[in-house]
């Protein structure tokens, strides 16, 4: 693979069972997607966009075909390789944050440093340093029922890129705002994109969150139906 | 280091179930250790009163003595061997012999055991030198204050004794209470009567002989070889730590009992945690924790149950524990009526095997109850998880 692709599939197929058939939420998807990209995957519901996220973010192993993450052969790793990936290579945004309720914002960003066994100085620097990129640094030390909507994401979007990973898989990150959070959350990962030449891929139907994209992959009934770059 | 800090934050998070699940089972952990140490203490003080006024180390029986064979009461006596004289004179063992007889007291019969023993004896710590007292007009006898109290006599009290001798023949004379012992054991108390054994001997006839001899507790020197048969203090007390540990495990049912509810709120917790907290598990999976990581995670979080408690217990229950032990427990009821040696008020005894062995057992069984819910999780898909399923 070349150095500046980061994901590559070939012929992806995803099935699951469903009421004693098999239901294929992913068929023979072929895509590309290279270093510091800002991508969207756009369809409607069950169109397999979120299936396509899990399997590249190693939460999901591939029926046939071969997803290729960060030189990783998704289908080929142990449970214990792809939580690597995922700990040292690939951030996470949800779209209903999950945050951990009983953690401050702080310890919330603070907690892949520590699976990551981050010193308690490195980890309070990085901690610091994200909370500035989202402009949390007043509401460390909040629970996150104590924030709103917009807050909580933003918190995500820091957890995510805390440890400065290659890759931010972004399922629905909009889905819970309103327009100007969205616009807010979105500018923020755009900046981060453009700073840390981080790759985003996003899983939406949200026409907000699609303006912001330099490129478009379609999905619809689990095929890439369009892929254009902007 | 990670997942022990990332558990405490978690228990603190959980707020007053977490606290809830700690105070019952320090409940239970306390209970355990309380009722140990007061059957360790029952069991003990039993021992040491019946060293103490009783048995000595040890005892040497003649052949027909069988304690549990009253029949065999009235032939219970032999000749002292000669073997023995040595240990005699220098008071190391003293003899004592048991004979059946009645008593009048108020015109009233009453069947006694007399226990013939020497006035100048030390082995026993019974006042026996009252019994040290010279008259023609009656015999001298001594009793236990419960005795006394059961057929209503006090010291100086007069009452028919009657006796058959060595050769069957029936005799009688007249007894004077000349003191009224205060003992915590009632089994030299009730039904007894004491009586200079040289005074017993020599009105049944049967001189130099005894039931059986005492050794004194403090004696660790060579003890000779005899037809008369050896039983050691640990094989003549068998008996209490037999009823204690019977006691023990009417006991332990109660404990069990305490432990299995504090275990049920800690399982309850771990199934309700697991349940509620499916989507945190699936976002700490795709934050990079491993399922081992996760299982570890929320076994620990069950297991530390136990770790609190055990702190908690220590806060509250140590004090407690410490003035039961200094203060000691009243017994509420005659305490005669348990059938066993027992002082009126208990001292439990806290050994430090005892609670060090108490803390292992709560913590190993909070954590394998704790492991059981969380076992599932070895097969829990993040994907699952993130959707708030269980795989």
């Amino acid at each position: 693979m070349s150095e500046t692709k980061l994901i590559h599939t070939h012929d992806l197929v995803k099935t699951y069972p469903v009421a004693g058939c098999e239901f294929v939420a992913l068929k023979n998807v072929n895509i590309d997607i290279g270093k510091g990209e800002f991508s969207g995957l756009v369809g409607p519901s069950g169109s397999g966009k979120t299936t396509l996220l899990n399997v590249i973010g190693s939460l999901d192993i591939p029926t046939s075909g071969s997803v290729t993450v960060l030189d990783h052969n998704i289908g080929s790793l142990t449970h214990k390789q792809a939580a690597m990936l995922r700990n040292q290579h690939i951030g996470f945004i949800f779209q209903t944050y999950n945050l951990l309720p009983v953690y401050t914002v702080f310890e919330n960003i603070e907690f892949p440093l520590l699976l990551l066994g981050k010193s308690a100085d490195d980890r309070k620097k990085m901690v610091n340093d994200a909370l500035e990129w989202v402009g949390l640094s007043a509401k460390a030390d909040m629970r996150p029922a104590q924030l709103s909507g917009g807050e909580s994401q933003r918190v995500a979007i820091a957890r995510a890129m805390v440890k400065k990973p290659a890759l931010v898989l972004a399922d629905e990150p909009t889905a819970n705002l309103d327009a100007k959070n969205s616009h807010h959350i979105l500018e923020t990962m755009e900046k981060l994109n453009a700073e840390l030449q981080t790759t985003f891929l996003f899983a939406t139907h949200d026409e907000k969150v699609m303006q912001y994209m330099k490129r478009i992959i379609s999905l619809e009934d689990g095929k890439v139906v369009k892929d254009e770059t902007k | 280091m990670v997942i022990l800090k990332l558990a405490y934050r978690n228990l603190k998070g959980a707020g007053i179930r977490t606290w809830l699940n700690v105070f019952v089972l320090s409940l239970a952990f306390l209970s355990i250790i309380y009722l140990k140490g007061l059957y360790n203490g029952m069991q003990d003080q039993s021992i040491r009163i019946s060293e103490d006024t009783d048995m000595g180390s040890g005892q040497y029986w003649c052949a027909i003595y069988d304690p549990y064979d009253p029949l065999s009461l009235p032939d219970a006596h032999e000749t002292i061997p000669e073997v023995f004289n040595p240990l005699i004179s220098s008071g190391v063992i003293t003899p004592v012999m048991f004979y059946q007889g009645a008593i009048y007291p108020d015109n009233r019969l009453k069947n006694i055991i007399l226990r013939g023993v020497d006035p100048n004896q030390q082995v026993m710590n019974i006042p026996t030198s009252e019994l040290r007292v010279e008259s023609n007009e009656y015999l001298p006898i001594m009793l236990g204050h419960r005795m006394a109290k059961s057929i209503n006599v006090k010291a100086g009290d007069i009452f028919t004794l009657q006796w058959r001798d060595g050769n069957g023949a029936y005799d009688a004379r007249d007894a004077r209470v000349v003191a009224v012992m205060t003992t915590t054991n009632s089994t030299i108390d009730i039904g007894n009567v004491w009586v200079d054994l040289a005074l017993l001997q020599d009105i049944t006839r049967l001189e130099n002989e005894a039931t059986l001899l005492i050794i004194d507790k403090s004696y660790s020197g060579e003890l000779p070889e005899s037809e008369w048969e050896y039983h050691s203090l640990f094989a003549l007390t068998k008996d209490i730590r037999d009823m204690v540990e019977m006691k023990s495990i009417g006991g332990s049912i109660m404990y069990g009992v305490l432990m299995a509810l504090a275990l049920l709120a800690v399982f309850d917790t771990q199934v309700l945690s697991i349940w509620r907290r499916r989507r945190e598990m699936g976002t700490l999976m795709a934050l990079g924790m491993t399922r081992m990581t996760l299982i570890k995670l929320f076994t620990l979080e069950g297991g530390m149950h136990g770790f609190f408690a055990v702190v908690l217990a220590t806060i509250y229950g140590a004090p407690l524990l410490y003035l039961n032990s200094v203060k000691g427990l009243t017994m509420p009821m005659d305490v005669d009526n348990f059938g066993m040696v027992l002082p009126q008020t208990l001292f439990p005894e806290y050994s430090v095997g005892l609670i060090l062995g108490t803390i292992i057992i709560v913590l190993i069984t909070v954590t394998i109850t704790s492991f059981i819910p969380v076992r599932k999780l070895a097969k829990l898909k993040p994907t699952d998880a993130l959707r708030g399923k269980m795989s």
